[in-house]
């Protein structure tokens, strides 16, 4: 099976939090939930992947490209995170709240300077996809927390990305929804087969994922 | 007019920039696209600010231009002048012209600050 994203002697720092993987493999289509609690390094795991923290040593590829590495304090390759293709939806989804809905969808396509039909088309086949028929002219503003989610994950998903990089999918949503939303969710991901990290501090995410990987106080402590 | 617009930029949560980068826009595009729509009611208001202290001036003008109707003159030493002059009416007319404009130009910068 083809490597999707592969991580080796990685080292980063955020003021005295040291995060460190020796080493990390994702199959190409495989899902990995990375459990831990509070301060444990996920969300600074998925920032280095992305490009947005620059680590201290080590080794990034996504699907087979090297995208970051460095070694005796100097940078060798370190591609900025605009030209890593990679999809991110973050905790609290960070829609743009100047944008409708359909702009937001829009936005990663914009980037690629994509022809209007070709984005148009992509927008709407996300709408399709993630059931917002109906909201595309809405202002973000006036979604409820399961639309925003959807329209956070067609976001990410827009450019068609290498690896989708998902921080606490799950924590604005309330109890009653989460076991529904988790399995639309892992629908959506594996139909789409893209190489996916889930990171939540609840073990009971654990059900969308191939692979678990339980992380504190900055490392991999064990993988099921 | 600098300071509000600092704070401005300042205030714009980096986190959305930061996405912006992630879904792949570089940093001119990033700055065009999310952080000056975010920051557009902090330049109007730093702007209004800016027009207000420079519409209302009096004692920097009057030292340092002096009171040249049509040149240096702004609005609060012309009032000076026609109420030094014995020119009520037009001196009252003129506070009447600073009184609309100042409520204006707050009921805007009101409106757009609670936005």
């Amino acid at each position: 099976m083809e490597i999707g994203l592969l991580i080796k002697d990685l080292m980063a720092q955020i003021g005295s939090f040291k995060l460190f993987i020796e080493e990390l493999s994702v199959y190409r289509g495989e899902i990995v939930s990375v459990i831990g609690p509070n301060g444990s390094g996920k969300t600074t795991l998925l920032k280095t992947i992305a490009g947005l923290l620059k680590p201290l040593q080590g080794e990034i590829h996504i699907n087979g490209e090297l995208v970051y590495k460095s070694h005796r304090n100097k940078v060798l390759i370190n591609i900025p995170p605009e030209k890593r293709v990679v999809g991110y939806l973050p905790q609290n989804y960070l829609l743009f709240p100047h944008m409708t809905v359909w702009d937001n969808i829009a936005y990663p396509l914009r980037a690629h300077g994509s022809d209007k039909r070709i984005i148009e088309e992509r927008v709407q086949e996300l709408i399709d996809l993630l059931n917002l028929r109906g909201l595309e002219k809405k202002r973000v503003n006036e979604l409820s927390g399961g639309q925003a989610q959807r329209v956070a994950l067609a976001r990410a998903l827009a450019s068609k990305p290498k690896i989708l990089l998902l921080d606490e999918p799950f924590s604005n949503i309330d109890q009653e929804s989460r076991e529904s939303i988790r399995r639309w969710l892992k629908e959506i991901i594996e139909n789409i087969r893209i190489t996916t990290l889930i990171v939540s501090h609840d073990p009971s995410d654990r059900i969308l994922s191939n692979r678990v990987i339980y992380m504190r106080n900055g490392i991999i402590i064990n993988i099921e | 007019m600098i300071s509000p617009m600092i704070h401005t930029f300042k205030s714009i949560n980096v986190e959305y920039e930061e996405l912006s980068r992630v879904l792949g826009h570089g940093f001119i595009s990033t700055f065009l696209r999310i952080s000056l729509p975010l920051a557009r009611r902090g330049i109007l208001i730093s702007f209004l600010i800016g027009f207000m202290k420079a519409f209302s001036d009096f004692g920097a003008t009057v030292m340092v231009a002096g009171i040249i109707i049509g040149k240096t003159a702004t609005l609060p030493s012309m009032i000076y002048l026609q109420i030094n002059s014995g020119d009520i009416e037009q001196g009252l007319a003129l506070i009447l012209l600073l009184l609309l404009v100042s409520l204006f130009t707050n009921s805007v910068m009101r409106v757009w600050g609670y936005r």
